[in-house]
């Protein structure tokens, strides 16, 4: 039996993975998001006690636990959005250098 | 109907010096068009080309085989190619089966022809039965990402015809593009038929060719794709 706090950090996990799937280098999209993990931060850090309250509503039994799950979460977000970056970066990659190869192509003894 | 000279022949070689001339004799002699596409070799590969009359692209670093093919494509198009062919560097095809490759598309029936080892007619001569067996596998597991069911998996030997060439843009740089490759023919909705080939594995071909292992590399680089 998944308690409260698992369903709850599956859920919107799942739904950021299909948000991302479809939204992966929108910038919007990112930053929103990043904004949205910051403000919470900021609120966590200015009201400590909220981290306990919530995590209790939660069945989690301390709001130290509750940080630490969700920044593993903010934590993975990033890694997709890195290395959807880091994909689109290889591509760019490969395509100069295969349009340097073409441009450059040689005739050898004169066949072309 | 097709002269040879009309054909590009591309060839993806990394660290062939030992065996590229002996694979290109041939098919210079038939008066096919012979584009090497050298991924930074480290070896004479270059200096064992020097001598023939081909067509030579170099990456300047090191891309991978699905890379290079794509280098090759975008070269025959620029040629204004009619067909391409891709094609092992390391002797496993068959010179002689070029024609049969080439007939569908010259009759108009397909887009793109493929090879096959497996089908009525197609030998799979010396290979390994652990080889056979993953190729068996990468069968199934293509069919299920790309919805595209063939008799062989990861057969480098295919013709395209024009409108292939102007469509097929692989971006797997590695192995996984022979399964991205049914995916572009899934979504430019290219015509494609398969024709039996005899594929001869040496032991240099075996020695160089991809280990057993990166199957599974391969495999994970296909969903990850799939994914991103």
């Amino acid at each position: 039996m998944l308690s409260p706090i698992k369903i709850i950090l599956i859920i919107p996990l799942l739904f950021v993975i299909l948000l991302f799937v479809l939204q992966l280098r929108n910038r919007t999209t990112y930053r929103f998001t990043l904004i949205l993990i910051a403000l919470a931060g900021i609120v966590f850090v200015i009201y400590p006690d909220l981290t306990t309250t919530l995590a209790h509503k939660i069945n989690v039994g301390r709001g130290t636990d509750l940080v630490f799950y969700f920044c593993a979460l903010a934590g993975f977000i990033a890694m997709i959005i890195l290395y959807s970056k880091l994909r689109g970066i290889e591509l760019i990659q490969t395509r100069i250098i295969q349009n340097m190869a073409v441009d450059s192509a040689q005739k050898l003894n004169n066949k072309m | 109907m097709s002269t040879p000279a009309d054909v590009f022949i591309l060839i993806p070689a990394y660290n062939e010096g030992k065996v590229i001339a002996t694979t290109i004799a041939p098919l210079l002699a038939l008066g096919y068009q012979v584009v090497v596409i050298d991924d930074c070799s480290t070896d004479d590969t270059a200096k064992a080309l020097s001598a023939h009359p081909i067509h030579y692209l170099r990456h300047s670093i090191n891309l991978g085989q699905g890379a290079a093919i794509q280098t090759g494509i975008f070269y025959a198009q620029k040629c204004g190619a009619q067909y391409a062919v891709t094609f092992d560097a390391d002797g496993q095809h068959n010179y002689t089966e070029i024609p049969k490759m080439l007939e569908p598309l010259e009759a108009g029936r397909a887009d793109i022809v493929m090879g096959s080892r497996f089908m009525r007619g197609g030998i799979a001569e010396d290979i390994a039965p652990i080889r056979k067996s993953i190729i068996k596998t990468a069968i199934i597991v293509n069919g299920i990402l790309t919805g595209l069911w063939l008799s062989d998996a990861h057969n480098g030997f295919r013709a395209l015809n024009r409108t292939a060439i102007e469509k097929i843009r692989i971006t797997q740089n590695r192995m996984a593009h022979a399964t991205e490759f049914l995916s572009l023919i899934k979504n430019n909705h290219l015509r494609y038929e398969e024709v039996p080939v005899h594929i001869v594995y040496t032991d240099y071909s075996r020695n160089k060719g991809q280990s057993n292992l990166n199957s599974i590399h391969i495999v994970l680089d296909i969903i990850i794709n799939k994914i991103f």
